[in-house]
């Protein structure tokens, strides 16, 4: 296996019953970069996204075969345990997901799943607030308030918590499902200015619609057709000069 | 330097910044290229010569530089209004720039080829030419750099003043000849060299035009009107 990667794919299928949605993709992910997965819809792009932390499985009839290597250790292996594999992998989904309890408490929910309670103490736990909402900057929005229900924050606050409260479980890879795309055009560029503070200490995929996201936000791009990986390429090659045909159709908005 | 609020994208910024910034290192590396070039001649100094001609490398280094952050720029973010007229007057102020420290290289090159023979008194006559070209295309670039738009609408008129500087030492040369035949090669030669630094006040009319263009999204080439300039 190559060496610092964050994310190595090899040879992956996946099928729902009996459609196969992943047709034999490989793909190496760096780590400390975002990456992108774009492709037009039905292209797989989620679906991989959603194996990098198993949570396709949720669904039932799923079946896969190949090999996802994740900091050296193949997660789809039978003795990997879901949580801690979704502690090092952390999401962030479409649309806001907070719980609707206090701000504070949604910080705290994994951390509280993932510690044993003698072990955990009051001041390190506000600590541990105090930290994950200042790294996403949004302590200062809600510091005077830290019990009002997250659920009535603003979208762009409730994504911005929804990434606060992965930090304190110290994960290896964040994984975004169009984190931006219930949000308005202010939202979308202080998420993505968010992520991309948080990149270099995190390995980020991301899956956008948004072409002109991918542009600006990802330093790699993987495009996806019909289940396949056509083209993984830095961001400038590949929107620059695509090496297939099939990229260049699609990124120029003559396809899908 | 008006100041401009900045972009929420900080590495929209950051490129913004960074092209601003390669823009006016080259400004000033093609500036000193053509004093070099000039006091290589005037003071019948090789070392400035061969220096001209090597530091050519960096301006032409840069702009590849400007014009590969400028695809990126265009490509990543799509900049609009403002942001789109900066990438696109910077690549062609650039294009200009590299021409200049061409011609200051072209000058430098047939300096040394004068200094190999013994002194004309005419050479003499190439500073007040430089002189106002220098302060043309000083103008220019700053005028690009730190968006003066007053300062950038003054450079067409001024080019006249440097092409009648330019005909006349033309003429002074072209008697001389006649005078002289026996130096007619050194002669051919700061002609040359006059055309060059002719050649620059041409491109610092450019650059000009693309500092109007940047600020007030006016084209002035080629006798287009004028912008109204608040004052």
């Amino acid at each position: 296996m190559e060496n610092n990667l964050s994310i190595d794919v090899r040879d992956y299928s996946l099928w729902y019953g009996k459609f196969q949605a992943l047709l034999s993709v490989s793909a190496q992910i760096k780590p400390g970069i975002i990456t992108s997965l774009i492709g037009p819809s039905g292209c797989g792009k989620t679906t991989l996204l959603r194996s990098f932390n198993r949570i396709n499985e949720r669904y039932g009839n799923v079946t896969t075969t190949g090999v996802i290597t994740i900091l050296g250790k193949n997660i789809l292996d039978r003795d990997v345990s879901l949580a801690s594999l979704r502690k090092r992998v952390g999401m962030v989904f479409q649309r806001p997901n907070p719980l609707p309890i206090p701000i504070s408490e949604n910080i705290l929910f994994g951390i509280k799943s993932h510690t044993p309670k003698s072990t955990r103490q009051r001041a390190g736990m506000d600590a541990a607030v105090e930290a994950a909402l200042k790294e996403v900057s949004l302590w200062n929005d809600v510091k005077d308030n830290l019990q009002r229900k997250a659920t009535e924050l603003t979208l762009e606050q409730q994504q911005k918590l929804c990434i606060a409260r992965l930090l304190p479980l110290k994960p290896d890879i964040i994984l975004m499902d169009e984190p931006c795309s219930a949000l308005d055009a202010n939202g979308i560029e202080r998420i993505e200015e968010l992520i991309t503070e948080l990149k270099e200490r995190f390995t980020i995929v991301m899956v956008t619609h948004n072409m002109a996201q991918a542009r600006r936000a990802s330093d790699e791009c993987i495009f996806m057709l019909m289940g396949e990986i056509i083209e993984h390429a830095p961001t400038k090659e590949l929107f620059f000069n695509p090496k297939s045909e099939k990229t260049a159709m699609y990124i120029e908005g003559r396809y899908g | 330097m008006p100041s401009e609020t900045r972009h929420i994208l900080g590495v929209f910024e950051d490129a913004i910044s960074d092209l601003k910034s390669d823009i006016q290192h080259m400004g000033n590396y093609a500036q000193a290229n053509l004093e070099h070039a000039v006091r290589g001649l005037l003071e019948r100094n090789v070392d400035l010569c061969n220096r001209t001609i090597a530091d050519d490398e960096f301006v032409d280094d840069l702009e590849k530089k400007i014009d590969s952050e400028g695809v990126e720029i265009i490509m990543k973010f799509g900049p609009v209004a403002k942001d789109l007229r900066r990438v696109i007057s910077t690549m062609k102020a650039a294009t200009a720039i590299e021409r200049i420290s061409d011609h200051a290289v072209g000058l430098a090159r047939r300096a040394k080829q004068i200094n190999q023979h013994p002194v004309l008194p005419e050479t003499e006559g190439l500073r007040s030419i430089y002189d106002l070209a220098a302060a043309m295309l000083r103008d220019a670039v700053s005028s690009f750099c730190e968006g003066n738009l007053q300062a950038a609408l003054m450079i067409q008129g001024r080019d006249p003043a440097l092409d009648s500087a330019y005909r006349d030492f033309n003429k002074r040369i072209t008697a001389r000849m006649q005078e002289d035949p026996a130096n007619i090669p050194d002669y051919v030669d700061l002609l040359f060299c006059a055309r060059f630094i002719e050649r620059t006040g041409d491109q610092s009319v450019n650059i000009a035009e693309d500092a109007v263009y940047l600020l007030t999204a006016v084209d002035i080439r080629h006798g287009g009107e004028l912008p109204a300039v608040k004052s």
